[in-house]
């Protein structure tokens, strides 16, 4: 039986390469989350989510023997597979990504400790997640690996297949465009939340 | 984008980031993933043993074994002519004479129709079945060279 916490994601991997179902279920367990964010945080919808983290585990089925540890740590192979299924799915049902669409009604669990701001941060989130899936996909992959998922550039750099200085100046034409967006959704709905400005003074 | 809009902006994907902090995949996902890797590597794994060639001398040599057991008993050869008693019971088969030497072994367990027992050199058993387990000593090159019953009383037990 594997030890969850000893066993390092790459052992796990070789593991997998040569049909240990055993250390696919380990794995799944510690990486299904940060790929099911990233699928989610990418198209908004938690359907969509679930069907990306399957095909990304069913491609580390087959592949698990082509995972390369001196370019990329396993999650951001992991998020390197879902980019790419992510971006298969929004070509084939582009209006996913539209910020009209009620993909996002879905229920997102909140965390913060206080009712009163849990109302007025939830009105200000709800805008800056419209406005992130707004984004271009190229700005919008940038601001869910680095801001989002908390990854270091290089990790991201290696999931998106470019250099590092692409990744600076991608999120930082993103983090514009977020705040432009934002401005102009504040515009849109002059006097109706005060909440805005925190983001936009 | 000033350092403060920079600093807000932050604080806000912070915020968002936190909202999806427990978010995951479904349970029907995994499931789903792990019954893929059973089904397919379990396929894979037949496929290797298959491929390998081990089983397929093995099968060939059975066949051989029966045709010949057969063909054996159909000409009236006595049964026990020159069988040999294994140390742990098995007899040789009929078929099994001018083989090479053992040198390493396997023992299959199968199913023999109590009519075929003769053809192997054995004493069919008073039972109220169709057939009876036994063990096929088979040897390094697959083929069969040995039987012995599994679980026969005492007095049906194989005999040269």
């Amino acid at each position: 039986m594997i030890e969850d916490d000893t066993v390092t994601d790459e052992s796990l991997l070789a593991r997998i390469a040569f049909g240990d179902v055993e250390a696919l279920g380990v794995l799944f367990r510690r990486r299904q989350q940060s790929v099911f964010r990233f699928a989610l945080h990418l198209t908004g919808s938690p359907a969509i989510a679930d069907d990306v983290t399957q095909d990304v585990f069913l491609a580390v089925i087959r592949d698990a023997g082509r995972f390369d540890p001196g370019r990329a740590i396993v999650t951001a192979w992991l998020c390197g597979i879902a980019r790419n299924f992510v971006r298969r799915r929004l070509g084939v049902a582009r209006e996913v990504a539209s910020i009209d669409d009620d993909a996002f009604d879905g229920p997102m669990p909140a965390v913060t400790p206080d009712p009163l701001m849990d109302l007025t941060s939830g009105e200000a989130l709800e805008a800056l997640r419209r406005a992130v899936l707004s984004l271009p996909i190229k700005y919008r992959e940038v601001i869910v690996l680095c801001d989002l998922q908390e990854m270091t550039y290089e990790d991201a750099a290696s999931t998106l297949a470019c250099a590092l200085g692409t990744v600076r100046s991608r999120l930082h034409r993103a983090r514009a465009l977020l705040t432009s967006k934002m401005q102009a959704e504040h515009k849109g709905n002059e006097g109706a939340s005060g909440v805005m400005k925190r983001f936009i003074a | 984008m000033n350092d403060q809009q920079q600093r807000r902006l932050t604080e806000g994907l912070r915020a968002l980031a936190e909202t999806s902090r427990t978010a995951c995949a479904s349970r029907r996902v995994e499931e789903s993933v792990l019954a893929e890797a059973q089904r397919l590597w379990g396929e894979r794994e037949g496929g290797r043993h298959f491929s390998s060639g081990r089983w397929l001398p093995l099968a060939a040599g059975f066949v051989l074994a029966v045709v010949g057991a057969i063909w054996g008993a159909r000409a009236t050869v006595p049964a026990s002519r020159g069988a040999v008693i294994h140390p742990s019971g098995f007899v040789t088969l009929p078929s099994a004479y001018g083989l090479p030497e053992i040198e390493s072994a396997s023992i299959i367990r199968i199913q023999v129709p109590l009519s075929a027992l003769p053809a192997y050199g054995l004493t069919a058993p008073d039972a109220l079945t169709d057939s009876i387990e036994a063990e096929l000593l088979v040897a390094q090159d697959g083929q069969p060279r040995a039987i012995r019953l599994v679980n026969d009383p005492p007095d049906t037990r194989s005999r040269p």
